[in-house]
């Protein structure tokens, strides 16, 4: 009989221990419940995503920064990247720090955004890249989602930054800007963007972005950048070269007091392979009205 | 009689079993009542904004150079990289809603130069401009409020400023402003929920003429208003600036 007591004790002992795991977490589950917030909804933020499910088109081509910290009206970012192929467990890009990764019009990269290439594996990527020291560099990117990458250099948790696509939203404008949707060849449907800076040294600021206002390229204008004061009379978009893709020509003007044109300027963007925009300096035209009159 | 013993300690084991699933569901039970009943009668927020203060002096202290979303529960990205570069934040307690209890606002020093992109020198002229007949506030903080956190329906709860200039006027009104832009906010007092009470804008155009903009209630869409309207729109919140004791994080 005690024999009987005794076993059903150790079992009830025994029970207990492993079923407390469960009785905690229940605990644990039933308190969240009670007492949710906001950061509960942004922990949820913390879900990891695979590449195949995601269009590599949410990476590339967009200029990402460092996410809450630009300096110097939102130019400076203390790491800054532009991918600019991805696909087939590879990815290629350029990669900056206290500045901002940016394409230029003549096709060539600055030295102080040196290439980086890598291997996709699931959502994360492992890439190299040599800096001003030459010193090879490890960068590790993991993909959230469209909106957000998390960078690490060098295995170093103290340098992890959180990344995000540069954003219309982030510039400052004089004037209402002007949203027009073309579909362009090797882009597909994209919103061809322009307004003027906000300065009184203000210039035509002329970008392609994707459907949330993320800046996809940016049209500066070349060696001898657009006149202050001048605005966009007109955007063309043609194959101008015959080579099979969508070419960008815009004419911007200085305007007098009553809104007739003074002079005109005309910038013609040759696309590459490669997507990108080559502004033609000897194909650049000024046209001044006051002359010919 | 070993078949009554069997069924004796079924018995007793069944009842164990009950007693510390219900046990345990009491506990939770119970501090969710004591919470609630605090959140009632006596409860000091003063000790839930302990924890973000507290979470804002280790990230000061914390050797990573880039903000890591899932190693911080309440601190904010804008302000890790703004208190890295300072090395120091400021907090302050106020009764914004005016339901008696506090929020939490946390600060970050202040001169021009925290103006960034829309108070360069160059900018001055232009920007302004359309706002001479505003009233003059006068302005001579040193620290300058960045997030407030804030209990609402949701629990707790943040508005931030992000690329506007936050300011806290006596009308517990909460402005935020950027070029062009100007936003007017209050913490509802009975429940808690931040509200927008007007959006503002102003165009300057090509030929220098400068268009006025309200934001239509609920809706996304802005009609334009005569300046004097606009004026007397703005002017209506524009008070004495709320004066905040803050104190240093360090």
């Amino acid at each position: 009989m005690n024999k009987i007591i005794y076993c059903c004790a150790i079992v009830f002992g025994i029970f207990t221990y492993c079923m407390q795991p469960i009785f905690i977490t229940y605990h644990q589950k039933f308190e969240q419940s009670v007492t949710g917030s906001i950061w509960d909804s942004s922990k949820e933020k913390q879900k990891t995503s695979s590449l195949d499910n995601i269009n590599e088109y949410s990476y590339q081509k967009k200029t990402w920064v460092t996410d809450g910290a630009s300096t110097h009206g939102g130019m400076i970012f203390p790491l800054s990247l532009i991918i600019t192929k991805i696909g087939d467990e590879m990815v290629e890009g350029h990669v900056t720090f206290n500045g901002m990764a940016e394409y230029n019009s003549d096709g060539i990269w600055e030295d102080s955004c040196p290439e980086f290439r890598g291997t996709v594996h699931n959502n994360k990527a492992d890439c190299m890249y040599i800096d001003k020291k030459g010193k090879l560099c490890s960068l590790e990117l993991t993909f959230y989602d469209e909106h957000w990458i998390q960078a690490m250099i060098d295995g170093d948790e103290n340098q992890s930054y959180q990344l995000r696509p540069y954003n219309v939203a982030d510039k400052y404008f004089i004037n209402e800007p002007v949203w027009v949707e073309t579909e362009l060849s090797g882009w597909g449907i994209v919103k061809l963007f322009y307004a003027n800076s906000l300065s009184n040294h203000t210039i035509p600021e002329i970008m392609l972005l994707n459907e949330e206002g993320d800046i996809l390229y940016n049209f500066k204008g070349g060696t001898y950048c657009y006149q202050s004061g001048s605005e966009v009379l007109d955007i063309i978009v043609r194959d101008m070269n015959q080579d099979g893709l969508d070419d960008i020509e815009i004419i911007t003007c200085g305007f007098d007091g009553l809104g007739k044109e003074k002079w005109c300027d005309e910038w013609y963007y040759y696309q590459r392979e490669d997507g990108m925009f080559i502004c033609d300096e000897t194909g650049f035209v000024t046209v001044n009205h006051e002359k010919e009159r | 009689m070993k078949k009554k013993v069997i069924v004796q300690t079924a018995i007793m084991f069944g009842l164990a079993c009950v007693t510390i699933v219900y046990g345990t569901q009491c506990a939770a039970m119970k501090k969710m009542v004591d919470k609630v009943e605090a959140q009632g009668e006596n409860w000091d927020r003063t000790e839930e904004y302990r924890a973000v203060i507290e979470e804002y002096e280790l990230m000061l202290k914390s050797e990573n150079e880039g903000f890591i979303p899932n190693k911080w529960e309440y601190i904010y990205n804008a302000l890790f990289y703004i208190g890295k570069r300072d090395g120091i934040l400021y907090y302050a307690l106020a009764d914004l809603s005016g339901d008696g209890y506090p929020e939490l606002i946390i600060g970050r020093k202040w001169d021009t130069k925290n103006w960034g992109s829309f108070l360069c020198e160059y900018l001055s002229l232009s920007y302004r401009e359309e706002d001479v007949a505003l009233k003059t506030v006068e302005d001579t903080s040193t620290v300058r409020p960045y997030v407030v956190y804030f209990w609402g329906e949701n629990g707790m709860e943040f508005c931030t400023c992000n690329e506007y200039k936050m300011t806290i006027y006596e009308n517990r009104v909460i402005e935020l402003e950027k070029p062009y832009m100007r936003k007017y906010l209050e913490i509802q007092q009975d429940t808690g929920s931040l509200m927008c009470r007007d959006t503002l804008k102003t165009i300057r155009e090509m030929n220098n003429k400068v268009a006025f903009y309200k934001k239509e209630k609920n809706s996304d869409k802005f009609k334009e208003i005569p300046k004097k309207e606009y004026i007397e729109s703005v002017n209506n919140y524009l008070l004495d600036m709320m004066e905040l004791e803050w104190i240093a994080i360090v």
